[in-house]
């Protein structure tokens, strides 16, 4: 047999004293976010996962800070019983990053909750909205022979179309849509795909329209449909659970539902992982290499284990082809595990792959604590990927941010077991996120220009910087969302904006924005700052800045001070006096505490409760950078 | 698996879903007669039931409750 999905069998089993520990939970810890998110890592039953979920409300209502998880407020309109499933979802969120706090509209009623602007969904002050629809919905669960089967689609998708406009327009509420799967039940048997009126033909076309729908509103994708079709369909659909409790699938699908929603929330957020760290011996190689030798490692086609060590390899490599960053943390001698990589014939991962190698005795949460601060990306941001059980618990244990998956014994499934996790679920996709895992080769070689150059001026200047600033607009957008919901450490606000409220704000809803690009002598590093600002209340000759964020891959570079110039440049333009900067600290952004006060704002004193600061532009004297600002009206700055 | 376990089970069950550590029940008692037990946590006492016991339910034995007696003999004629 194979392995159940619906088990979720890449998270670890939970500790004896789970319940008590959730009962604790609600009861003393001052800052629950880790304790929750800890809990929540582990392979649940049902009754756990009330357990948790309840100590999550708890401490929602009695507003406690959540941190290091995210809050999210989800609205959640279906025409099934949602209610049991919804006993799943703040401890699935937990487990990728959320502090969910769930809305849930009665039982079927969709389309007066989204057209009454008076609704509970409406009036919910939502981050979300999740349209859990289904084929009963759309009036697709029966064939439609006799008329016009395409009509029929068209018609239930215009009523989803109607839902979502009205939602979104009563606020700029996101909506997550959700693919519909097609239940198991043929009428012609393998004949079904060719006749438009079956069920099957039909969900197809619905699907389809239901991704552009998604398109069109800027709407996320649950997509329902492929889940159902791992799980498989016979597995989903549960008629015995449908015609007693309404339930949309199966009672045993909701952890796996679950987990999937919770993925899709902590992508939204920012919260996906960003970093595979690979094991080596019995890993990605059979073997292990300072015992074995260069020629004794299994690794080859031909062998079914050779052959299984190398669709890890490709499973990595494809995951870096899409942005992820690889590592290697291996207890090894680092000149016996780099000469497999160099010399090995069969090896697919090269060191030119890898942004960090750690081959070495330490203990192996030292060396990921190393990994993370090489990269310049949080713990959290790790996944480790490693045969070894005991190591597994013990960087479980010390390091219980970093993602493990339980690995069994036969490596033909690793890689099963590493995307069936969702660790690196994505709510959208750039060209930055495609050449994410080559800036940090590239910052390599940026490195080696340092250590040439006398000292920061020259480095800086030898590395012929150019800033292109744009407003923000409609070809930035995608990108733009992704800064503000996952840049944290230096970002002076941490606001996170949907790209609904991101639109509006190309269309004047702020005073003044700009995305800014990087290119220097090495390459183009993308999209990598963000300035918001607003019309401050009281002063109208003043500027408000609500929002600053930088990638952290181009500190040190001065770059803050050029999109200052720039920002200076356009607020004496617009006949603005004074700008005015606040620094709202978060767990992770105590680096730009000093920011404004580096770039020779004053502190306003004594101010109420916050910390800002004034930069008054009448005095202020530009500074030289070493940077040159390429302005770029309007569309694009490409 | 003898009646003992499995009423100890439901217990243990009850006590998560109605989150009352408090709870005392026997194989007389039923559900209206326990403050929480309505039917919404009566699905969820089934569902959890089916995952920890790997048994299914049928529609008509879901919809009569009775008493937690009636409940362990439905849970035996599915374990045997």
């Amino acid at each position: 047999m194979g392995v159940l999905r619906t088990t979720l069998p890449w998270l670890p089993s939970p500790p004896a004293d789970f319940l008590a520990q959730c009962r604790a939970l609600a009861a003393n810890a001052d800052y629950p976010g880790n304790a929750i998110q800890y809990l929540a890592g582990h392979r649940l039953q049902p009754v756990e996962y009330s357990a948790l979920t309840r100590a999550i409300r708890k401490a929602v209502l009695a507003q406690r800070s959540f941190s290091p998880l995210s809050g999210f407020r989800l609205g959640i309109l279906s025409n099934t019983t949602f209610d049991l499933l919804a006993d799943y979802l703040p401890a699935a969120a937990a487990r990728h990053g959320v502090a969910l706090d769930v809305l849930l509209a009665p039982y079927d009623q969709v389309v007066q909750q989204a057209v009454d602007p008076g609704s509970a969904i409406n009036t919910g002050r939502l981050d979300a909205c999740l349209i859990a629809v289904d084929h009963r919905w759309l009036k697709l669960d029966r064939p439609c022979l006799a008329s016009d089967p395409r009509e029929q689609v068209e018609a239930a998708i215009e009523q989803l179309r109607m839902v979502v406009r009205s939602i979104s327009g009563g606020g700029g509420i996101p909506v997550i849509l959700q693919l519909v799967p097609s239940p198991p039940q043929s009428l012609f048997g393998n004949y079904d795909g060719q006749v438009a009126g079956t069920v099957r033909s039909m969900l197809g076309i619905a699907n389809e329209l239901i991704s552009s729908l998604a398109k069109d509103t800027g709407s996320f994708i649950l997509d329902a449909r492929a889940l159902a079709e791992s799980v498989g369909t016979d597995h989903w659909f549960n008629p015995s659970q449908w015609v007693s409790y309404k339930f949309p699938f199966s009672s045993e699908c909701f952890p796996i539902y679950a987990d999937n929603l919770g993925r899709l929330l902590g992508a939204i957020r920012g919260k996906a992982r960003k970093c595979l760290v690979l094991d080596l011996d019995n890993t990605i190689w059979g073997g292990a290499i300072g015992d074995d030798g260069i020629e004794g490692i299994v690794l080859a086609e031909g062998s079914s284990k050779g052959e299984a060590f190398l669709s890890v390899q490709r499973a990595a490599l494809e995951l870096r082809e899409r942005g992820i960053i690889l590592a290697v943390c291996s207890k090894n001698n680092e000149d016996v595990a780099r000469s497999a990589f160099r010399e090995h014939r069969e090896m697919l991962l090269k060191e030119e792959h890898v942004a960090a190698f750690r081959a070495n005795w330490t203990d192996k949460a030292s060396n990921l604590e190393a990994i993370a601060q090489q990269l310049n990306i949080g713990l959290d941001a790790l996944v480790l990927l490693d045969d070894n059980p005991v190591e597994r618990e013990f960087v479980r244990r010390t390091l219980p941010m970093v993602a493990v998956p339980e690995l069994p014994t036969d490596p033909s499934w690793f890689s099963w077991y590493l995307s069936s996790a969702g660790y690196f679920e994505a709510a959208a996709y750039s060209a930055e996120d495609q050449g994410r895992a080559g800036f940090y080769s590239a910052d390599t070689r940026r490195n080696t220009e340092m250590t040439k150059a006398a000292n920061l001026e020259d480095y800086l200047l030898a590395l012929d910087m150019s800033l292109a600033v744009a407003p923000f607009d409609h070809k930035g957008r995608q990108r733009i969302a992704q800064l503000i919901n996952k840049t944290n450490q230096f970002n002076l606000t941490t606001r996170r904006y949907t790209e609904a409220e991101i639109a509006a704000m190309e269309n004047g809803a702020a005073a003044f924005t700009l995305q800014a690009r990087l290119h220097d002598k090495f390459g183009d590093l993308g999209m990598i700052g963000v300035l918001i600002c607003k019309s401050h209340g009281q002063d109208e000759a003043a500027w408000e800045i609500d929002t600053w964020l930088m990638s952290c891959r181009v500190l040190g570079r001065k770059i803050e001070e050029a999109m200052l110039a720039h920002l200076v440049r356009m607020a004496r333009e617009s006949g603005v006096a004074k700008l005015i900067g606040t620094y709202v600290p978060s767990q992770k952004n105590g680096m730009v505490q000093n920011h404004y006060g580096n770039l020779g704002f004053s502190k306003i004193e004594p101010a109420a409760a916050g910390n800002y600061w004034a930069l008054d532009l009448n005095t202020y004297v530009d500074r030289p950078i070493p940077v040159r600002i390429i302005p770029v009206a309007g569309q694009a700055a490409t | 698996m003898v009646r003992a376990q499995v009423l100890e089970i439901i217990r243990n069950n009850l006590v998560e879903i109605l989150d009352n550590d408090q709870l005392q029940v026997g194989e007389q008692t039923s559900a209206n007669e326990v403050e929480d037990w309505d039917s919404l946590n009566h699905v969820r006492l089934l569902i959890s039931l089916e995952a920890v016991l790997n048994i299914r339910f049928e529609p008509e034995e879901t919809a009569s409750a009775g008493n937690i007696g009636e409940l362990i003999d439905l849970i035996l004629t599915k374990r045997q």
